[in-house]
C-alpha cells in the first residue's frame, strides 16, 4: 500500500553526515504513516561507503580529504559513489510500501518515469546472471545490477537501501556528469585509473538542467508511477531535533572507518 | 511457500530459535521466508562471543545485495559462538537458512522469554497477513 501524500523535500548542498543524518532522521516520521522524497546535493563533495563496505586501509582518506572532498559512512548497504556533480534523491517510507525488491524496483521505475518525461532514455536494468557482488572496495558505478537506472546500458543512478524497525529507507545518486573513476584514484592501492561505465544527464540532455527542473521532474515521476501526490514540505522541528542527534554519529571516524 | 518447520520458535522480525542440546542455548537464524525477502545475501555483520544483549537489541546486520536490515537478539543472553562460516559463505543463509545459516548461538539469562516467541503456525499466519 502506498500513502496518498508523499512529502518533497528539497535540500541545499549540505555536508556529507548532516544528509546522512536528515535521512535517518525521515524514518521516524515514516514510521507514523509519513512517506519523503528528498532530493538534496552535497557540500563539500562526498565519498560515501556503504555500510559494510571494506574501506579501512583500502581508501586513503588523506587522499580524498586533500582534493577537497569529505568522507562519510552511509548507513545503507552497497558501495562507495563519489556524490560531486549529481543529485541525490532519498525515498523514506513505512515498510508496507513493499518487500526489499518491489520497493527498489517501483523507486527506480518512478525515477526513470520522471527522466524520461525529461527526454532521457532512462531504464531499469534487467536482471543479470552474475553472483551478486559483496560490499568490497569497488566503486558503485562500476557495475549496474538488476533494478538499477540505466541509460543505453550505462549505469545512470546507484541506489541503496536499508530497513529499520519498520521503516525502509533508499537513496541514490543520480549523476549529472560521470565523475566515478576519480573513486577508484582514491584507493590506497591506486589502481590505475579505470573508466567507469556510467553515465550523467549532461551528457544525455546535451545541456545543464535548469534549477529546480530535475526536484520538479521526479516529484512528477513520482506522483505518476506510483500514484501518489507529491507535497511541497518541511523538516518538523522534532526533525531537526533529530538530525542534531545523529550528525555526531555520521561525523566520527570510528563509523566512518570501522571497517 | 516458505519453508517453517515445526519444533522452532520465531519472531515477527522473521528469526527463528531452535534448542540447543545445551540447557539454555539457542541457535538464532533468519527464516527461509526473510532470505526469499532479501535475496542474494552478500555480508553478515555478527557480533563477538561474549557480547550481550537484551530482547530485541540489534546484535548485527544483513546485506543482501545494496540493502541493509537490522538483527535483533530474540532473547535476552550472551553470545556463546557465532557462525564463522558466514563469513567466507554468505550465501549459506539463503541455501540452508535453518541449517548451516545459523548465525549466533545465544545463552539464554531469562528462559522464560521463549514462551513469548510465536509458534511455527503463529508464524505462517504473521507471513501470510
Amino acid at each position: 500500500m502506498i500513502g496518498p501524500t508523499v512529502r518533497l523535500l528539497v535540500d541545499g548542498p549540505l555536508p556529507g553526515a548532516t544528509n546522512m543524518a536528515v535521512d535517518e532522521a525521515l524514518m521516524e516520521g515514516a514510521r507514523r504513516g509519513q512517506p519523503s522524497l528528498r532530493l538534496y546535493r552535497w557540500s563539500p563533495g562526498c565519498l560515501s561507503f556503504g555500510r559494510n563496505q571494506t574501506a579501512r586501509d583500502r581508501y586513503d582518506g588523506d587522499r580524498v580529504g586533500s582534493l577537497g572532498y569529505d568522507v562519510v559512512r552511509r548507513p545503507t548497504g552497497g558501495r562507495s559513489v563519489l556524490h560531486h556533480r549529481e543529485v541525490t534523491y532519498a525515498v523514506v517510507a513505512p515498510e508496507e510500501w513493499g518487500s526489499l525488491s518491489d520497493a527498489y524496483l517501483r523507486i527506480n521505475r518512478a525515477l526513470a518515469n520522471g527522466l524520461r518525461e525529461l527526454g532521457v532514455a532512462a531504464t531499469v536494468h534487467e536482471a543479470s546472471a552474475g553472483p551478486a557482488p559483496r560490499p568490497t572496495v569497488r566503486a558503485c558505478f562500476r557495475d549496474p545490477l538488476p533494478g538499477e537506472l540505466t541509460s543505453g546500458g550505462r549505469k545512470l543512478a546507484g541506489s541503496a537501501q536499508w530497513r529499520f524497525r519498520g521503516a525502509l529507507l533508499q537513496h541514490g545518486s543520480l549523476l549529472l556528469h560521470n565523475d566515478q573513476a576519480l573513486v577508484e584514484t582514491f584507493r590506497s592501492d591506486a589502481p590505475p585509473r579505470l573508466e567507469i561505465p556510467a553515465v550523467g544527464l549532461v551528457e544525455l540532455l546535451g545541456r545543464e538542467p535548469e534549477p529546480g527542473e530535475l526536484e520538479s521532474t521526479i516529484a512528477a515521476g513520482f506522483e505518476r508511477e506510483l500514484g501518489v501526490e507529491v507535497v511541497p514540505g518541511d523538516l518538523t522541528d522534532e526533525e531537526l531535533e533529530r538530525v542534531a542527534v545523529l550528525r555526531p554519529k555520521y561525523e566520527d571516524p570510528a563509523w566512518t572507518w570501522r571497517r | 511457500m516458505s519453508e517453517i518447520p515445526d519444533g522452532l520458535k520465531y519472531t515477527e522480525e522473521h528469526e527463528y530459535v531452535r534448542e540447543t542440546d545445551s540447557e539454555n542455548e539457542f541457535l538464532v537464524g533468519v527464516t527461509d521466508y526473510a532470505q526469499g525477502e532479501l535475496g542474494d545475501v552478500v555480508f553478515v555483520e555478527l557480533p563477538a562471543a561474549g557480547d550481550t544483549f537484551g530482547r530485541m537489541d540489534v546484535f548485527g546486520t544483513i546485506e543482501a545485495v545494496k540493502a541493509v536490515s537490522d538483527l535483533f537478539s530474540p532473547l535476552t543472553g550472551e553470545i556463546v559462538a557465532i557462525n564463522e562460516a558466514l563469513g567466507e559463505d554468505p550465501a549459506l543463509v539463503n541455501s540452508d537458512p535453518y541449517g548451516e545459516g545459523w548465525m549466533v548461538r545465544i545463552r539464554a539469562t531469562d528462559p522464560s522469554e521463549i514462551d513469548g516467541l510465536l509458534s511455527a503456525a503463529d508464524y505462517a499466519e504473521h507471513v501470510d497477513a
